[in-house]
């Protein structure tokens, strides 16, 4: 019992890179829930973009070479002013490939996003989106006594940041210098000896 | 093969058209096996799909089964008041039961680290090493396919999937038509197929070879 109209690649990539809105990625589930040949063609188009996206951060564009070429090929010094040039585009090379190596490539990235997380109470969905940033103040309702402690854990349930709140009336706010890649993330405040007190979650798309 | 765009509600009765999920979900409230032979049969493959997707292949038959009884004893008890939300309510279980393992992983996580702790030892948190094999395959496929497009195209692809900027920006930006873009991307992705087909046909030979069938 398959649907008739399939989806199409671009939105499968925007879902398997998880770049849609929620109402497009709620309608795109549902279709998938449903359809053998659009989860076939997720898999596949999944794993081009993921390759790409690793193998372009490895090997960034070397948009040097061609400037370098033709503008310049007229002058009579070239023979001794290339060997600058090149020394030139390979340092500018290796300074793009330092930060595109940066996690999430913090250069696109906003400075910060602020996310107002209220406790799961054991549903576990993760309503509050924020945007890729360089850093995150989350402040959680209900955030307990001083002397609690918050950790940050990803979708596949390693600890990507831990540190103590700053309290106050509205709650607990935790300060994450961190930029973190899209995804899930479950938040966990605990008091001073260890005891999970309560659970958020979030996610990060753009 | 047609497409729909995610936002035309029109359109909805034919993405999603299985008809009479009322039928379903009444039959299923009677305690009719057949409807819960076919609820099965519609969603099955799918939330495995899920399962396996965000959680791997560990317990996923169990975590199936799990959703089923949910979804079932929903319906039966009366909670699933709109059968035309049989679909969307499916997903949500599922949803949560990601959600749920997810949690669960953290907590098992945080007792070994505890465990381990106490023996003087660190927990190992490398990935799933055939994860990471196949992240790798994927990888060097795709430094395949960039081999052989041009400068500018890589500029083009590097936009979209490493800086994340959206498609309208860089055809703005790169003064690329809506269909040169999709060509571009179109041709890498059919590259993509092909090299890894051939590279999955030279590991299947190599493999007879070793176990001596050629």
């Amino acid at each position: 019992m398959e649907p008739s109209i399939h989806l199409s690649d671009e939105q499968l990539e925007l879902y398997a890179l998880d770049r849609l809105a929620d109402a497009d990625e709620d309608r795109i589930e549902g279709h998938l829930l449903l359809c053998d040949p659009c989860r076939n063609r997720l898999d596949e188009i999944g794993a081009f973009a993921f390759g790409m996206r690793s193998a372009l951060r490895q090997t960034p564009p070397h948009v040097c070479d061609e400037q370098s070429r033709s503008p310049w090929s007229w002058f009579p010094w070239r023979s001794w002013m290339m060997p600058a040039l090149s020394l030139g585009c390979v340092a500018a090379i290796l300074l793009v490939m330092v930060l595109v190596r940066q996690p999430g490539d913090s250069r696109n990235l906003a400075a910060l996003a602020t996310l107002t997380l209220t406790a799961t109470r054991g549903s576990g969905t993760a309503e509050a989106v924020a945007v890729p940033s360089k850093e995150y103040d989350l402040l959680l309702a209900d955030g307990g006594p001083d002397g609690t402690e918050v950790k940050v854990f990803d979708a596949a349930g390693t600890q990507v940041w831990n540190g103590k709140p700053l309290h106050s009336a509205a709650g607990a706010l935790a300060k994450i210098p961190v930029s973190l890649a899209n995804g899930l993330y479950l938040v966990r405040l605990e008091d001073a000896g260890g005891r999970t007190l309560h659970e958020y979650s979030f996610q990060v798309r753009p | 093969m047609g497409t729909v765009s995610p936002g035309s509600e029109e359109n909805n009765q034919d993405l999603f058209g299985i008809p009479d999920w009322s039928q379903l979900v009444l039959r299923i409230r009677n305690g009719d096996s057949a409807a819960m032979g076919e609820l099965y049969h519609v969603f099955g493959r799918g939330i495995r799909y899920f399962l396996l997707r965000k959680l791997g292949p560990k317990d996923v038959d169990d975590r199936v089964h799990d959703v089923f009884l949910i979804v079932v004893d929903s319906i039966r008890n009366g909670e699933l008041r709109d059968p035309e939300r049989l679909m969307g309510y499916v997903r949500t279980v599922v949803k949560r039961q990601i959600a749920a393992s997810i949690a669960d992983a953290v907590n098992r996580r945080n007792t070994e680290v505890d465990y381990e702790d106490n023996l003087f030892s660190l927990a190992d948190s490398r990935e799933d090493p055939e994860r990471e094999v196949e992240a790798h395959q994927r990888e060097e496929i795709a430094r395949r396919v960039l081999e052989t497009v041009s400068g500018r195209d890589r500029e083009i692809l590097y936009r979209f999937y490493v800086q994340e900027q959206p498609m309208e920006v860089i055809m703005e930006q790169m003064d690329l038509s809506y269909n040169q873009f999709r060509l571009l991307k179109s041709r890498a992705l059919t590259r993509f197929g092909k090299i890894g087909r051939r590279l999955a046909a030279g590991t299947a030979l190599g493999a007879r070879k070793y176990i001596g069938r050629e």
